[in-house]
């Protein structure tokens, strides 16, 4: 029975989001002055009066990183369905890293909610500020713990695809294990108000910010190649007439 | 109407049956570099991004407890004697001891002797239990001394790299345990790679720790 060609446009889409999320994300947050945060360390109406201060600005970078973030689960979604490549009849790794994306993708825009309401009302007690400010901030990063399930998931299950034409690099693999170590930091964000640990400190918050960039942008990369490539197998491709026939992905073995 | 959505059929679809064997065969792969010669790569090539990537980490850690240690030596140096350098020592003994061990199970595989390589790979991992004990005993009596991670910042600091060195040795302890459960098991294509990649991981371990003590129990301000 024929059937019709498949669209993979719609998933190329949502890989693309990945390009564009990290981009928007650090322009709302860093253009607008919200990130670097305001110290762990600095009194509550050192916090309240940087609030009061042009709040609107703020209000538009919290916003922003909200809608930037937004961005964060059709990637998610991309990368699923190209590991159901992988997995096939049993997907556990993919839905594994479909339920921690989109926890991560919710529990990085809840924060910037709460950020907003704390800018909402300048003028209220500044200890309730700071609260909010720590809750905004504590939450934001530490949020991160599961997308360190992501990276495992997505790592395992590249390392386990054993067919002759593998979905994603190995080496994609290796590169999300890395990510995913590099975000263990972030669960002591609690423990400090001051030094790199804080969540203005360099371990926590600028190498977990920059690198989640970065996996952003190169997981959207090979996502569209594994898309491109799950097209051409399908569909048949007339511009490579060597480009392999449906199926090629088989169970076979590579000999290292 | 097809069993599975398109994603989750079986692979080469429900009606091709995959001729892999023939595919296999028509697509030779290259040789790869023997152990010593130009383009060989401990492992495969790939787990060298996570291996440099860690070190890097823990490089960034080492530096951030340098720069806060420079900001406050006093505090450092007067918590640094608190440690007990002699434990400190014998387990950085044990743990390249059970390097020597890997290494030469390592050697005992490209040799062809499986049994003698699962001897060495057990004692490793054993040095690396051993390890686990002295490190958690230390904490124990660091802990009932009074001196908790809040206690002063290099309390914090000697809680968190060791804590981090810890979950490493726990990773390394399930790679040590899935390199013997694949010795016992009859030789398969392509595991000497698979040996060298568990050995290089094993070997950052050793490596991170042999920076860890003189950095927390040796340098004097």
């Amino acid at each position: 029975m024929p059937f019709p060609r498949l669209d993979v446009r719609p998933q190329l889409w949502c890989a693309a989001c990945g390009y564009v999320f990290p981009i928007l994300v650090l322009l709302a947050l860093f253009g607008t002055g919200v990130l670097p945060a305001q110290s762990p360390n600095d009194s509550a109406e050192a916090i309240a009066a940087w609030y009061q201060d042009d709040h609107t600005r703020k209000l538009l970078g919290f916003a922003g990183g909200a809608v930037g973030l937004g961005l964060l689960g059709p990637l998610t979604i991309a990368i699923t369905i190209q590991m159901f490549r992988i997995e096939g009849r049993s997907p556990a790794m993919a839905l594994l890293n479909l339920a921690a994306g989109t926890f991560t993708w919710v529990l990085t825009i809840v924060p910037m909610i709460i950020l907003c309401a704390t800018a909402f009302r300048p003028d209220r007690n500044p200890e309730i500020t700071q609260f909010g400010h720590d809750l905004g901030w504590i939450m934001f990063f530490m949020g991160f713990a599961p997308f360190a399930a992501q990276d495992v998931a997505i790592a395992v299950a590249i390392l386990r695809d054993r067919s002759r034409r593998p979905v994603f690099p190995r080496w994609l693999a290796w590169f999300n294990l890395w990510v995913g170590f590099l975000f263990a930091p972030a669960i002591v964000i609690p423990f400090f108000h001051v030094g790199p640990f804080t969540y203005r400190g360099v371990l926590a918050f600028w190498i977990p910010t920059l690198i989640y960039g970065l996996w952003a942008i190169v997981m959207a990369f090979y996502t569209q190649r594994a898309i491109r490539d799950q097209e051409r197998e399908e569909n048949g491709d007339p511009a490579t007439p060597t480009a392999p026939a449906a199926g090629d992905r088989t169970a076979e073995p590579v000999a290292a | 109407m097809r069993p599975f959505p398109i994603f989750l059929e079986p692979p080469g679809g429900t009606t091709a049956a995959p001729s892999g064997a023939a595919a296999a065969a028509a697509q030779p792969t290259a040789p790869r570099p023997r152990a010593g010669q130009r383009g060989w790569v401990p492992g495969e090539p790939g787990l060298w991004v996570f291996l440099l990537g860690d070190m890097t980490m823990f490089g960034v850690f080492f530096v951030a407890f340098l720069v806060q240690r420079g900001e406050d030596p006093a505090t450092f140096a007067h918590s640094r004697e608190a440690l007990t350098v002699a434990v400190g020592a014998i387990n950085t003994v044990v743990l390249l001891t059970s390097s020597l061990l890997v290494a030469l199970a390592v050697r005992a595989h490209r040799d062809g002797a499986r049994e003698r390589s699962r001897g060495l790979v057990a004692g490793a991992a054993a040095c690396g239990a051993l390890f686990a004990v002295i490190k958690v005993a230390e904490w124990a009596t660091k802990l009932a001394d009074g001196h908790h991670p809040d206690s002063d910042l290099f309390f914090t600091y000697y809680y968190l790299l060791t804590g981090v060195h810890f979950l490493h040795v726990l990773i390394g302890g399930c790679v040590l345990t899935f390199w013997l459960r694949r010795l016992g098991r009859a030789p398969r294509a392509g595991e000497e790679r698979v040996v060298e990649g568990c050995a290089s991981y094993w070997h950052m371990v050793d490596l991170l720790w042999v920076v860890l003590f003189p950095v927390l129990y040796l340098s004097a301000t």
